[in-house]
């Protein structure tokens, strides 16, 4: 099914997700109605604290969340076509083919009793089509492409011989196995190093730009989006709160929320001035109110905020956020 | 990897050593002569003295240990008090009887309970799971000997297919066709009593697997899920069970008493059990040094196994 050809320059589309998590009668609402886009060629950073519901939306598009959580509704379209309307085989095969994840942690990622290069060749052979005795030469080329050195012997080694960095890089290696065309990183630096995450987000712009694939960055360091990202999306409680290029996030956020986190790190540049946190903690999902998720703590909230959800307000072609107070009210 | 096996065997001799003393000092405690075995009431007390000094016995405690062990080593495990029979000519005759009933119930047990747990564990919730794990629970509950009762009361006696009693028809001893017929009942009892552990060990490992990153990293790479169970799951839930397995093998020698009894199977189990009725000691003790030494043994040869099977052990010490 072919739809939105005027729009042919993004390659995911996601309209109204809703995920949530049921545990018995409960229901833990995780992601509460998202829209977004992924252009062709773009990285796009997702940031939000921990539990605003970030990796839950990836793996909801992707269709692996756990469980105990189910897609309720959404719809998402990867260039093109509805991924609702496939096949159970069909919606499998998106998964590495067209869409390829790397995780937070490398240390479990990789099954202990496997060799970094089986995994390669595992995924080569399924997805690649690739003989089994030509796959490892083409493993090699991969350890080699993200950076490891000497992969001809690192290729017969398995995950406990390799080091944090190592064993991202040995994920992000699977992920280029297959060709995807849109790479979603789910914190691939968290677990690491400072030193060895300035590698590894080295090494997914130069693949990014190499490939020409598309990448979702979900992170809650906003150093690291700043870094390599070129459209951002904040998100908080399961919404997204603000949306922009990387310029407009950082230089005119409109959204308190997103004001709040640049505040609260730290600058180098200009006057030494005391960090400001966000009060309080990131809202439970357990019982959300009926007004604005970020109302509770936002410094700028007055009575509306706490009995409606508010809409987006538009400032640019590439800009939105989701907040009553127009630009000129919240004050810096 | 040498080393490590090399190391692990120098911590076992040790064991053994001591297990070896225990079972010595119990000897000793027991209320009995070990030149009993070898005596009749109307030998006269100079012949006693004789056969005495003969095996040692007139000798302090700590040298007669090393004799014992001497004689353990060289296969001389003393007499029965009861028979007067060589223990282990005994034993040599009832072990083997032991291992053919014991060595396939407890492979088809494995087997069968890797495939229901990994099912059970894979199917976590589902009614697969909850016939498999109920099951499970109600094997865990019946005791052996009834069910071997049940068993023979069905297809020993009113379906008549399988013989009740004993290992051999008389007078077709050498029939393998006769043994297989003998064997049906007991290793059948023994299976099902063996497997409901090994089943509810096999399903929690694998539920414990499936929740592992690298199944969720395999699944968001599109494997098919029976693909992500056989490739990658089971060789992680596999490799507990080496444990298991290990730590069964002094099942060889005890894994069957009651049902052996039951049966009348000519095996440890009744040589066993006939010697406590008995009293007698020498049997008892030669058992239990066999079976504590086959429990030490058996986690020797575990440890030795996941080290060849375990790529992060065998890296070790090198």
């Amino acid at each position: 099914m072919k739809i939105n050809v005027d729009k042919e320059s993004s390659l995911l589309e996601v309209k109204n997700l809703r995920t949530a998590f049921y545990d018995g009668k409960t229901k833990t609402e995780a992601v509460r109605g998202i829209d977004f886009s992924v252009k062709k060629g773009e990285i796009l950073g997702i940031v939000g604290e921990s539990g605003s519901g970030k990796s839950v939306l990836v793996k909801s598009i992707l269709g692996i969340v756990p469980s105990n959580a189910k897609v309720d509704t959404g719809e998402v379209i990867l260039d093109g076509r509805r991924i609702e309307g496939l096949s159970k085989k069909e919606k499998r095969l998106i998964r590495g083919k067209d869409i390829a994840m790397i995780f937070q942690d490398p240390m479990t990622a990789l099954n202990p009793l496997k060799k970094a290069g089986d995994h390669l060749i595992e995924l080569l052979v399924r997805v690649r089509g690739i003989k089994k005795k030509e796959a490892k030469q083409e493993a090699i080329e991969l350890l080699r492409m993200v950076g490891i050195p000497s992969p001809e012997t690192r290729v017969d080694q398995y995950p406990h011989e390799f080091s944090g960095g190592m064993r991202q890089r040995v994920l992000i290696a699977m992920a280029l196995a297959c060709n995807p065309k849109l790479l979603i990183a789910d914190e691939p630096t968290t677990a690491l190093d400072v030193t060895i995450q300035a590698q590894i987000l080295e090494l997914l712009k130069k693949l990014q730009r190499e490939k020409d694939m598309s990448v979702v960055l979900i992170t809650h360091d906003l150093g690291v989006v700043a870094t390599i990202c070129s459209r951002i999306l904040v998100m908080y409680a399961g919404m997204v709160m603000e949306e922009g290029m990387a310029n407009e996030i950082f230089y005119s956020p409109k959204h308190p929320y997103t004001k709040a986190l640049l505040n609260s790190i730290p600058r180098v540049d200009g006057e030494k001035t005391r960090l400001k946190p966000i009060k309080g903690s990131a809202p439970s999902l357990k019982n959300v109110g009926k007004g604005c998720p970020f109302a509770d703590r936002c410094e700028f909230a007055f009575d509306r905020c706490f009995t409606e959800v508010p809409q987006y307000n538009t400032f640019s072609a590439t800009q939105r956020s989701m907040c009553f107070l127009a630009e000129e009210e919240v004050k810096n | 990897m040498f080393k490590y096996i090399f190391k692990r065997i120098m911590q076992a001799i040790p064991m053994l050593v001591i297990i070896s003393i225990i079972c010595f000092g119990l000897i000793q405690l027991a209320p009995y002569d070990a030149v009993d075995a070898m005596t009749t009431p109307n030998m006269s007390e100079k012949t006693v003295e004789l056969i005495k000094a003969r095996y040692g016995l007139d000798q302090p405690a700590y040298m007669q240990y090393f004799y014992w062990v001497k004689g353990i080593l060289s296969g001389e495990w003393g007499y029965s008090i009861v028979t007067h029979e060589s223990i282990s000519k005994d034993l040599s005759v009832r072990i083997p009887n032991t291992i053919i009933l014991v060595l396939p119930a407890y492979f088809i047990a494995l087997v069968l309970s890797v495939i229901l747990g990994l099912i059970a564990g894979a199917r976590k919730g589902k009614l697969a799971d909850k016939i498999i794990d109920g099951l499970s629970s109600f094997g865990i509950a019946i005791p052996s000997f009834w069910m071997a009762m049940v068993l023979i009361f069905i297809f020993g006696y009113q379906l008549n297919l399988f013989p009740i009693l004993g290992m051999h028809t008389i007078g077709s001893e050498g029939s393998f066709s006769d043994l297989f017929i003998h064997l049906v009942l007991p290793t059948t009892v023994l299976t099902l009593s063996f497997m409901p552990e090994l089943v509810r060990y096999v399903r929690s490992s694998t539920i414990g697997q499936l929740s592992e990153d690298y199944v969720m990293v395999q699944q968001a790479y599109g494997a098919p899920s029976i693909g992500i169970l056989f490739n990658h799951v089971l060789r992680n839930v596999l490799l507990p069970v080496i444990t298991i397995v290990g730590m069964s093998l002094p099942m060889l020698v005890t894994g069957a008493v009651v049902t052996e009894t039951v049966f009348g199977w000519p095996g440890i189990g009744t040589y066993f059990v006939k010697s406590i009725q008995g009293f007698d000691y020498p049997i008892i003790m030669a058992i239990m040094l066999l079976s504590s030494s086959l429990v030490i043994i058996g986690n020797l040869l575990s440890d030795i196994l996941y080290c060849i099977v375990d790529p992060r052990i065998k890296g070790m010490g090198e």
